[in-house]
């Protein structure tokens, strides 16, 4: 039976990284734009390409 | 998976084909999208509209930064050809000014949140966020699309905020610039609220979890329940002292001005539930109401935090602030430069172009210049002024620039606006209905429980007993459901409101609108458009006419010359163009010599007016048109009323008083009394000040006064009113500070608005009458002694459930039956 303190501790505790986590997110500012990000995931990758296509190259 | 996503990058890379040069009168420019009009512009096989729209291709192009038109078709803006003059962002490196409108600085590195309204599809994110490829000192932009904001990180010492402006208008991102763009703080706000909805949602599962064995178990063992309750106990406090602070500072708030509101009752339910909870665990070793505690708070926050919308593009407390510019240009020793708006001396020689606001009272340099003064006093007609004349704060400018010289500095009052939180002076101190029956909520209770207190002492069965008792009728009554049903009715409507042009402030509005007993109108802008219409009372121009007529006036910005210029439907092209200020305009077009203008100007060109003479007491309200020295129509110039005015103005009347108030002169004061308003509650030639008095008169008879407004000249008379509504003709528009802002298309729903505001104000009543039925079983429990957690655990939550329900379905179905 006293293995249920133990249980509740770590259930409480893992509840309680989880508010840490949500909080932080929250003063990092995740939750002010949640629509730019879905846009900006799909041009991510063209920065690579940019060094080496330059002026005439384009096409 | 790795197919469907290359295929996917090959679609979004794949580069628009090159254009056949020999259809290029079909071409679309590569930068922009517009349809090319000649095929001057070319590079690379590319074609564009415009000099401009080249030469910001051939610039990115140059700074590697092609990759901007893999991402989107013609993603550019159109380039304006009329670059900036040199000096016009000057004044944004004044130091002073610089510190004010920036967010923050790490030593260097300046961080400012720019408005770009240039910004609409993924390329201009890529572009914006690839800023320090082409400008090192550039370190870092985040790019919000929907508001339309990049927040830029620069290096201040190597970039002058100057620079960097002029950075993005190269690039077709000109940043708008107004005060309102720089009004700080909100966001802070919004964070503060998730991380309490966070934290009272923790613990309001992990109490509930804790709960539970207690509920359903009479034999757990006592070290057991004792370790739970202090769990509990420690999982609560932070919910009581932080989640709850709001609840607890309104009610302090509440007690120093010595008046009751909603929050005290929530406060003491809260404190009762949480001592009676710590003394259950603490002396008598149970597990107390915890679980209650936190899922009152919880909800209670999901119903404010579901209430508080903020409208993007709307700003309610606009009024002054956004409507001063940011800069003036002030020319000193022949040379022109910008400034601060709020660094304007006595004797600075202004120069001010068409639109621009005169920010303080001035005398004319130049010879003449036509003034729009519509926001101060109503009146619609532009002023023509000369050598000399005064010009008051607040006019705009109309057609060719002017030069002034400031004679009075800038009113305290307004610079106090600009640098201030102007929110706060605007708020209108209104008693919700909530509010208001919490005297007599308060009171009952309390009566209650001390009757159950004092007949279980009478019975003998002791103290204890009785402050159980007493505890726990107001820990049962806590009027939590009452909290929760009004922010979630009033979030409910404003959302949908919203929806269809009609924009409340907060909700609590509603309240104030279904109140009302008497509407007043503005007239000009409000009742009828902004701008006059053109009439014809006698038109003998033919087709090619009419067009060059349209042609011509074209080159006018002149409000009324803007209405002419859309007959030219045909590619005429005047070949000399000529304005006189305050008089009309002449000059030639497909032959043809026009002139357009007043009957006073033609008098003095020496025309025979004789076909005026029925038209004789209308003079000033006519414009004439003649081709080559012959008078070929006449116009009259009139207000025209909005879509379907009459019948709402007559639907109104059954049930209201209405009154109607202009700055105008009281030319169309027989239209209005045709339609059945009394003679004696239509005023015309008002002040803003007299409105102000006006609208004051009637809130002292008694009368709950809805005041409808548009300009500036209403902004006071909005302020008196229990509810001002500001009509504006496109959502991103200026308006005045009000509390609710009606798109004009919208205006015939008004209405509709009213009556549903109504509604929402029933369906409250229907929960309070929900949540009494429960306190009545409630009460039966408490005053008996019977209460237990559980009994709470469960009455509590099914109460504030019913009244979740009945205010979501009640206003859906509320405004989908009127909607029918």
């Amino acid at each position: 039976m006293e293995i249920i303190f133990l249980l509740i501790c770590i259930s409480v505790s893992v509840g309680l990284l989880f508010l840490m986590l949500f909080i932080w997110s929250v003063k990092n500012g995740q939750y002010e734009d949640c629509h730019t990000p879905a846009m900006r995931i799909l041009i991510e990758d063209c920065k690579k390409e940019e060094t080496d296509t330059k002026g005439e190259k384009l096409r | 998976m790795s197919t469907i996503n290359s295929r996917l990058a090959n679609s979004i890379y794949e580069l628009p084909k090159v254009v056949d040069k020999s259809v290029a009168s079909e071409t679309h420019c590569f930068h922009c999208g517009l349809n090319c009009i000649n095929t001057l512009y070319q590079d690379a096989g590319y074609s564009f509209c415009c000099a401009g729209c080249l030469t910001v291709y051939q610039f990115l192009n140059s700074q590697g930064l092609s990759n901007f038109y893999r991402l989107g078709t013609a993603p550019g803006n159109t380039a304006n050809e009329k670059k900036s003059e040199p000096y016009q962002f000057e004044y944004l490196d004044d130091k002073e000014l610089f510190e004010k409108i920036i967010d923050y600085r790490l030593g260097d590195i300046a961080v400012i949140t720019l408005k770009l309204p240039g910004i609409h599809c993924a390329s201009c994110i890529w572009l914006l966020e690839n800023l320090h490829q082409i400008e090192k000192n550039v370190k870092k932009v985040q790019v919000n699309f929907l508001k339309k904001q990049a927040r830029i990180h620069f290096d201040s010492n190597g970039l002058a905020l100057s620079g960097l402006v002029r950075l993005l208008e190269k690039i077709g991102y000109l940043p708008e610039f107004s005060w309102k763009n720089f009004n700080k703080s909100k966001q802070l706000n919004n964070r503060k609220e998730l991380i309490k909805i966070g934290i009272a949602g923790f613990a309001f599962g992990n109490v509930m979890m804790l709960s539970f064995p207690d509920y359903f178990s009479n034999e757990v063992p006592v070290d057991f329940k004792k370790f739970l309750g202090y769990a509990c106990l420690i999982l609560s406090l932070p919910v009581l002292l932080f989640a709850a602070r709001d609840w607890f500072l309104g009610a302090w708030k509440a007690i120093k001005h010595k008046h009751i509101t909603l929050d005290i009752p929530i406060v003491m339910g809260l404190l009762i539930l949480f001592t009676k909870s710590t003394f259950d665990v603490l002396v008598e070793q149970e597990v107390g109401y915890f679980d209650s505690l936190c899922a009152f708070v919880f909800f209670m926050l999901l119903a404010r935090y579901f209430q508080k919308i903020t409208f993007e593009k709307l700003s309610f407390t606009d009024g002054v602030l956004s409507y001063f510019p940011m800069a003036v240009t002030i020319i000193k020793d022949g040379i022109k430069r910008t400034v601060p708006f709020t660094k304007i001396q006595v004797g600075d020689e202004l120069f001010l172009r068409n639109g621009e606001v005169i920010p303080v009272e001035s005398t004319m340099i130049s010879e003449s210049g036509l003034v729009d003064y519509s926001y101060l006093t109503g009146e619609s007609e532009l002023v023509t002024v000369g050598t000399n004349d005064k010009l008051l704060a607040g006019g705009k400018i109309n057609g060719q620039g002017v030069s002034v010289i400031a004679s009075k500095p800038i009113e305290g009052q307004i610079l106090e606006q600009i640098w201030q939180d102007s929110e706060r002076s605007d708020v209108k101190n209104r008693k919700t209905f909530a509010d208001r029956i919490s005297p007599y909520f308060v009171g009952t209770i309390v009566t209650i429980a001390s009757f159950a207190f004092l007949i279980h002492l009478l019975l003998g069965r002791g103290y204890g007993f009785g402050i159980y008792c007493f505890a726990s009728v107001l820990i049962i009554t806590c009027p939590c459901a009452l909290a929760i049903s009004a922010p979630l009715v009033y979030g409910v409507m404003q959302r949908k409101l919203a929806k269809r042009g009609f924009y409340l402030r907060s909700g609590e509005i509603l309240e104030g609108l279904a109140e009302a007993d008497t509407i007043v109108f503005d007239k000009t802008g409000t009742l009828t458009y902004s701008e006059k219409q053109l009439y014809p009372v006698k038109e003998n121009l033919t087709e090619d006419e009419k067009a060059a007529c349209g042609a011509l006036a074209s080159n006018s910005i002149h409000p009324i010359s803007k209405q002419i210029s859309k007959w030219s439907h045909k590619n005429f092209i005047s070949t000399s163009f000529e304005e006189k200020v305050g008089k009309g305009i002449q000059g030639f077009c497909n032959s043809l010599y026009i002139q357009i203008g007043s009957v006073r100007w033609f008098e003095q060109l020496g025309y025979d007016l004789e076909i005026l003479k029925e038209h004789k007491n209308q003079a000033e309200n006519l414009l004439l048109v003649s081709i080559d020295y012959k008078i070929k129509a006449i116009y009259k110039l009139q207000d025209k009323l909005r879509e379907n005015g009459k019948e709402i103005l007559v639907s109104l009347q059954h049930k209201y008083d209405l009154h109607v108030i202009s700055g105008d002169h009281d030319k169309s004061r027989e239209n209005l009394e045709q339609i059945g308003l009394n003679r004696n509650q239509i005023h015309f030639q008002y002040s803003p000040f007299d409105k102000q008095e006006y609208i004051q008169a009637l809130v002292k008879q008694g009368k709950k006064v809805i005041m409808i407004g548009d300009g500036l000249n209403d902004q006071e008379a909005l302020r008196s009113s229990h509810v001002g509504i500001a009509i504006s003709e496109e959502s991103s528009h200026f308006s005045p500070a009000s509390d609710v802002i009606l798109i004009g298309k919208q205006w015939s729903e008004l209405p509709y608005f009213i009556a549903s505001s109504k509604q929402a104000v029933k369906l409250i009543k229907l929960n309070l009458g929900f949540s009494l039925l429960y306190n009545i079983f409630g009460i039966y429990i408490a005053v008996g002694g019977m209460l237990t957690p559980l009994y709470a655990a469960i009455l509590m939550p099914v109460s504030s459930l019913t009244v979740v329900l009945v205010a979501a379905f009640g206003s859906s179905i509320v405004l989908r039956k009127r909607q029918s």
